[in-house]
């Protein structure tokens, strides 16, 4: 009825056995099947499976076929297979003969024994063998000495032989004489030209010290002695002798945790790269001094990197955000700085000196290795003072102070051009209509004043707090200060502007002092500055118009009806006139060509 | 500064006589291992195999000669270690000093409009 039937199968499926598929004994079993597998990858297995080599077993023999049709891979795992049996060989015949040699030193330490023990019991039965012990009774092997009649022919025989022994003994011995003083000198030659090198080296100015981990071999030490406690280590190269004797110093491309790499600083604008950082090193050369000061160069970088993501770790809530590779500082809504690291680039790639991005990037990038040896000095120094009290906390390190100040700069340079930016379209409206006004902008007022002397001064002066200062005057008597000051920290977190306006009180009644924290708000009230000092200029225009309550609204003396309003916005100051129940009419100078000034639109009212 | 190096000298003094020693002994021994009259062969052959000890122990002698000449020159370098290294250069300062007033001219630099 039914052709095929449907056959189904009770048992449990089979779980999977984990004996088997446990990795110890994959191990074990690809060992035994292909030897060391270190150079095996997914290629090459699917070219074995295709070539159809499943049968471990007679891998020699599919060696010899599989040499003449597949050729490398083959024959790479039959020589591989080849030789550890070679390898296997040799161990069994030396462990072999070494059994040998113990049992021929066993055999003659009993017959010594054995002999000695008739005469001296206790040393005897100490080093003899307990099985010679249970077969022969201790002390029944004695010696005497027996007088021979000598035999002539034996006596001559004995000394053409010792003769012949003799000679080939001092011959011999003379041969290795003779080759253990060449090789001797040989050696001293080699360490003569290695410590004249060493010395060479060390009269560059590198420290020369062990190597913590071999005894025996000198190494240098390039590392920076206040380097966090992941670089303390890294920072010894050693200086092995090579073939002839001279230094070849170990390869140092595996220090970094990011190889050869170093910093690299990009500046980016809508998503397109601007500016980029240049990273120079003599790539090529091998002398060892060169190598030296690469390796230290990129110990240097690394470190670096290091402390910057760590930094930029805990500042996130100041708008840099990190990922693994690296640092990002976000500036203004289009602009970003990228700090990542980068390879060294090849000799011949120039800085691109018409972009002023690239300058700005090159300059950030220098910027942060002279404040990373700052913060080595700044450690010096606290290392250097009295440790504090023991405590059952540890304390933890704090970060140092390299993204902080840059990204305080950066930001402080923004807001200043941005303000500048401000103040000038400002001026300019006014001046478009006629009235009176100028800016002047004091930037990083307060790193004039301390006196550079050295090094940490001259760091120390561009940390920490930035002000500016700038003054406006406004037309209507109105003379505004504005305090720009950025500090990425306690209190400010930011910038704040502090805004002190003066003037004759009559226009407006708030003066005297006004903190802001964001930058449209002062926007604001500088426009509405520009607004209340227009409407004093109006006022002092000649007596023709009257403020109303204190706002932006004048109405004529004589008119009464006539109201004018001054409105003043980033891109213009605007007067609006209108009778009740009509349209109103606005005039507007934006800053641009000279129009009407306010004093002929003022007539025509 | 011999203070410290006193002890370290004086077993290198040591070693380099105890060597010496060695060396003229060993000599000493096979030239008198040397002749060959009236022993039998069996006493012949021992004396052949002194004699190669006898030079193996000459050529050990030697060969830590070299290493104690190791030993010397890292002791010498050791014995002072370069302190070059912590010194601070005053010409930096100078350059910071120049570069820090330049940078407080360009920064500060008044911007006006008038």
């Amino acid at each position: 009825m039914n052709a095929d039937q449907l056959l189904l199968s009770l048992k449990s499926w089979p779980e999977e056995n984990l004996e088997e598929t446990s990795v110890s004994s994959l191990i074990n079993r690809i060992q035994a099947q292909r030897g060391h597998f270190r150079d095996v990858n997914e290629s090459l297995l699917e070219e074995e499976i295709a070539a159809g080599k499943d049968e471990p077993q007679d891998d020699e023999l599919h060696g010899d076929l599989e040499n003449k049709a597949n050729g490398g891979t083959a024959d790479k795992t039959a020589g591989d297979q080849e030789s550890a049996t070679e390898l296997r060989n040799a161990k069994v015949k030396m462990a072999a003969l070494v059994g040998h040699a113990l049992n021929e030193a066993l055999l003659g330490l009993d017959y010594i024994s054995f002999l000695v023990s008739l005469h001296n019991p206790e040393t005897g039965n100490l080093t003899m063998s307990p099985a010679l012990k249970e077969a022969v009774p201790a002390g029944s092997l004695g010696f005497d000495k027996i007088q021979r009649k000598p035999d002539p022919k034996a006596i001559k025989d004995d000394e053409i032989v010792s003769r012949a022994w003799k000679m080939e003994g001092l011959n011999s011995a003379a041969d290795a004489l003779l080759s253990a003083s060449e090789k001797l000198g040989r050696e001293v030659e080699k360490e003569s030209r290695y410590w004249e090198q060493v010395l060479a080296i060390r009269d560059e100015g590198w420290v020369i010290t062990r190597i913590p981990r071999e005894r025996q071999t000198l190494g240098v030490r390039y590392g920076f002695a206040e380097s966090a406690a992941e670089y303390k280590s890294k920072g010894i190269g050693a200086l092995r002798r090579g073939e002839d004797g001279s230094v070849v110093m170990d390869d140092v491309a595996t220090t970094g945790s990011l190889g050869k790499a170093m910093l690299r600083v990009r500046v980016i604008e809508n998503g397109e790269v601007k500016g980029v950082s240049v990273q120079s090193g003599n790539k090529k050369s091998t002398s060892v001094k060169d190598v030296i000061e690469r390796a230290r160069n990129f110990v240097y970088e690394d470190e670096l990197f290091f402390e910057i993501m760590r930094e930029a770790r805990i500042m996130a809530n100041q708008g840099i955000r990190t990922s693994e590779d690296g640092v990002t500082l976000q500036l203004g809504e289009h602009r970003s700085i990228i700090i990542d690291m980068a390879p060294l680039d090849d000799d011949d790639t120039a800085l691109d000196v018409h972009s002023p991005e690239s300058g700005l990037a090159q300059g950030v990038a220098m910027a942060f290795r002279i404040l990373l040896s700052y913060n080595h000095r700044m450690s010096l120094k606290k290392r250097s003072k009295p440790p504090p009290a023991l405590s059952p906390r540890k304390q933890p390190v704090p970060p140092l102070l390299l993204v902080r100040p840059i990204a305080t700069h950066l930001i402080h340079h923004q807001h200043l051009s941005h303000l500048q930016g401000l103040l000038k379209s400002l001026i300019g409206i006014a001046k478009s209509a006629s009235l009176h006004g100028e800016y002047s902008l004091k930037p990083l007022q307060n790193c004039r004043q301390p006196e550079i002397k050295d090094v940490e001064s001259a760091v120390d002066t561009f940390m920490g707090r930035l002000e500016s200062e700038a003054t406006l005057v406004l037309p209507g008597g109105w003379k505004v200060e504005i305090q720009m000051s950025t500090m990425l920290g306690h209190p400010l977190y930011g910038t704040g502007f502090t805004i002190n306006t003066s003037h004759d009180g009559i226009s407006a009644r708030l003066m005297g002092e006004n903190k802001f924290s964001s930058v449209e708000e002062m926007e604001l009230y500088l426009c509405w500055c520009l607004e209340r000092s227009v409407v004093n200029e109006i006022r002092c225009m000649g007596d023709k118009w009257q403020q109303i309550a204190q706002g932006n609204e004048m109405r004529n003396v004589e008119k009464q009806t006539r109201k004018i309003r001054v409105e003043a916005t980033r891109v213009g100051l605007s007067i609006v006139t209108g009778a009740t129940g009509g349209t109103d009419t606005r005039f507007v100078w934006d800053g641009s060509e000279a129009s009407k000034s306010l004093q002929d639109l003022l007539k025509e009212f | 500064m011999s203070d410290p190096s006193l002890g370290v000298r004086s077993g290198l003094q040591g070693r380099v006589n105890h060597n010496l020693d060695i060396l003229l002994k060993r000599f000493e021994n096979i030239s008198q291992l040397a002749p060959v009259e009236g022993k039998s062969r069996e006493i012949t052959a021992a004396e052949t195999y002194q004699i190669e000890c006898h030079a193996s122990a000459m050529i050990r002698a030697a060969e830590d000669l070299l290493s104690l000449t190791r030993s010397l020159k890292e002791a010498w370098l050791f014995g002072q270690l370069g302190s070059e290294l912590g010194v601070v250069d005053p010409a930096t300062d100078e350059n910071a000093k120049q570069v820090g007033k330049a940078l407080q001219k360009l920064a500060s630099k008044p911007r006006s409009s008038m």
